[in-house]
C-alpha cells in the first residue's frame, strides 16, 4: 500500500515519517522512532499500557493512525522527565512501590501527569476514577494511587513554595 | 510493649537491614520507559511474527 | 492485530468529505475519534479501503447555546462535554451520561457524532439524544436535513443516515428538569447491562413531564412513551415508579449475553429506571 508523509513531534523534536495511513501510533512510535516506553498490553483498547500525550490529551496510541497524528505534538514517557532524572511522578512511584513488573508503568505516568494538570488536588476517588483507562496486573493499584497522591502533594508544595 | 523490650531503633540496628523493606534499583528504569522488555528489544536481522492462537475451551 | 490497507483522506470541508463519499460509495466511511471504528478494524471486522477523517472539519466543533437550545458539533468530544460550562448549566445529564461512557482517554479522543451516529445500540449518548427528543442535522450531496433522535435508529448498526450523508451536528432544548441517568455496568468502563436517562418537570409535587429511555436493552435505543405517561400526574410514589418501570420493561427486548441472562437484564432494567426516576424527581 502506498505510504504517506507523516509530520509530527514527538518530545519536542520534529519527525518526518513515511507510514501506511494504516500503521497505527503506537508502532511508529515503538518501531520507527525507538520509543519503547510506551507498551502494547492488549490489542482491544482497555490497558492503557500505550498511553501517551497527543496535544495535550490522554490518548491510547493503539488506537490511532499514525495517519491522523500528522501535525500532532506528542509526548511519551521519554520526554517527561529530562534525560537520567526523574521528575516528581517517577520519583514518587518509586518511593512509594506503585510499580512491580514496570510494564503498565510508563502509561500510569503518563496519564497520571495529564491527571495531576486537570486537577493538581485530587482526592482518592478523583485519583483512581482519571485512572480508571489504566490496567494494572500486579499491584492492586494501592500504591499506584498513593503515588500519584503523594506526587500531587509534592507538586502543590513545591508551587506553593515557590510563590 | 514493655520495659525490657527494645525499642524499633534498637531493634532495626541489630537487625543489620534483615527484613526491612528496600528501594528497588530497577524502578529507576521502568519509571523512565527504559525497562528493555523482551518487546522492547531490536536486534540486527531481526524477524517479527504474531501468532494467534485459539483454544476452544478456556481454562485457569 | 493490523487493520487492512486503507487509502486515507482529510478534508478541510465538509462538502468535500461528502464528495469522497459519493465517489467511493460502499467502500468508503468516515472516521471521527475513532474509538469506535478502529478497534473493529484492527479485529478486521470492518474493512474501509477509503477512510474519511473529519478531524480538520471546523465546521463540526463547537458547543453554543443560544435562546434555550443547545447545539454541538458532532465532533465535539465527551471530554469537551464534560467540561463545558455552559452545556453544564443547559443541560447537566449531558456531563453525567459522558462521565460514565469509557475512561478518560478513550473520553478525549470519543466524539458525539461518534457515539450517537454509529448505530450501537451498547452506545450511551442515543437513548440520551431520545430522551432529550434531540435533532440531528445530516449534510449529504442534496443538503442539509433534520431527523429526530426518537426516529433515527432503525436496528443494530442500522440507522437513518443514508451512505452518503454525515452527521455534522445535535440539537436539544436546554432545560431546568429534573435529570438523571443511571447506568449498571460490570466495571467502570463497560458498555451498560441496562441504564435509563430520565428527564422530569414538577410543579408543586405534580409530575408535569416526563421522558424516559433505555439503553442496551434491545437492537436500537429505546425511548418508552408509556413509561413516561405513567408518571404524568402523579407525585412519583412508589406505586407510580413501579408503573412506569413495568411500562418501560414492557417496551424492551434484552439479549442474553456475556453481561448475564435475559432475566438478569430486566432486572438490572428495573433498577436502573427507578434509581433514575427517584435521582431525577429529587432534583426536579
Amino acid at each position: 500500500m502506498t505510504k504517506m508523509k507523516v509530520n509530527l513531534t514527538v518530545n519536542g523534536q520534529a519527525h518526518e515519517v513515511e507510514a501506511e495511513p494504516r500503521q497505527l501510533l503506537i508502532h511508529l512510535l515503538r518501531e520507527d522512532l525507538n520509543l519503547t516506553g510506551p507498551h502494547i498490553g492488549c490489542e482491544t483498547s482497555h490497558c492503557g499500557a500505550c498511553t501517551i500525550e497527543m496535544d495535550g490529551k490522554s490518548v491510547k496510541a493503539c488506537t490511532v493512525f499514525a495517519a491522523q497524528a500528522q501535525g500532532a505534538d506528542i509526548t511519551t514517557i521519554e520526554g517527561l522527565s529530562e534525560p537520567g532524572t526523574l521528575n516528581v511522578l517517577q520519583e514518587s512511584f518509586r518511593e512509594h512501590h506503585g510499580l512491580q513488573c514496570g510494564y503498565c508503568t510508563p502509561g500510569m505516568i503518563t496519564r497520571a501527569h495529564r491527571l495531576l494538570q486537570e486537577n493538581p488536588t485530587p482526592t482518592e476517588e478523583d485519583v483512581r476514577f482519571g485512572m480508571a483507562g489504566n490496567l494494572c496486573r500486579c499491584t492492586g493499584y494501592q500504591n499506584i494511587v498513593k503515588s500519584i497522591m503523594a506526587a500531587a502533594t509534592e507538586l502543590n508544595s513545591a508551587k506553593e513554595a515557590a510563590e | 510493649m514493655n520495659d525490657l523490650s527494645p525499642d524499633r531503633a534498637e531493634r532495626s540496628a541489630k537487625l543489620k537491614g534483615l527484613g526491612h523493606s528496600r528501594k528497588r534499583v530497577e524502578d529507576q528504569r521502568f519509571t523512565q520507559g527504559r525497562g528493555n522488555y523482551i518487546d522492547d528489544m531490536k536486534m540486527p536481522d531481526m524477524l517479527f511474527g504474531r501468532w494467534q492462537l485459539y483454544r476452544r475451551h478456556e481454562n485457569a | 492485530m493490523i487493520p487492512a490497507a486503507f487509502d486515507y483522506h482529510r478534508p478541510q470541508g465538509i462538502e468535500d468529505a461528502v464528495a469522497i463519499l459519493q465517489a467511493h460509495g460502499d467502500d468508503a466511511r468516515v472516521i471521527a475519534g475513532g474509538h469506535s471504528l478502529i478497534p473493529m478494524m484492527k479485529l478486521r471486522m470492518a474493512e474501509v479501503p477509503n477512510l474519511v477523517d473529519l478531524q480538520d472539519i471546523e465546521s463540526l466543533k463547537g458547543i453554543t447555546v443560544q435562546n434555550g437550545r443547545v447545539s454541538i458539533g458532532a465532533m465535539v468530544t465527551q471530554h469537551e462535554l464534560i467540561t463545558d460550562q455552559a452545556l453544564a448549566v443547559a443541560a447537566p445529564i449531558m456531563r453525567e451520561a459522558a462521565l460514565q461512557i469509557a475512561d478518560p482517554q478513550v473520553r478525549y479522543m470519543g466524539t458525539i457524532g461518534g457515539n450517537v451516529a454509529n448505530g450501537d445500540p451498547g452506545n450511551d449518548m442515543p437513548g440520551l439524544m431520545q430522551c432529550l427528543d434531540a435533532t440531528f442535522t445530516l449534510f449529504g450531496p442534496d443538503g442539509a436535513r433534520g431527523v429526530k433522535a426518537r426516529d433515527f435508529y432503525e436496528g443494530a448498526y442500522m440507522t437513518e443516515r443514508d451512505d452518503e450523508e454525515i452527521m455534522t451536528a445535535i440539537h436539544f432544548d436546554a432545560s431546568t428538569a429534573g435529570y438523571a441517568y443511571e447506568k449498571q455496568k460490570r466495571k467502570i468502563g463497560d458498555y451498560a447491562t441496562a441504564a435509563a436517562a430520565v428527564m422530569l418537570t414538577k410543579d408543586g409535587g405534580t409530575c408535569t413531564s416526563a421522558s424516559i429511555a433505555l439503553t442496551n436493552l434491545s437492537d436500537t435505543p429505546i425511548w418508552s412513551q408509556t413509561a413516561g405517561a405513567a408518571l404524568v400526574g402523579t407525585d412519583c410514589s412508589p406505586a407510580a415508579i413501579k408503573a412506569a418501570v413495568a411500562a418501560g420493561l414492557d417496551d424492551i427486548d434484552p439479549s442474553e449475553d456475556n453481561r448475564g441472562p435475559v432475566a438478569f437484564k430486566y432486572h438490572a432494567a428495573r433498577m436502573m429506571i427507578s434509581r433514575a426516576i427517584s435521582s431525577a424527581w429529587a432534583r426536579a
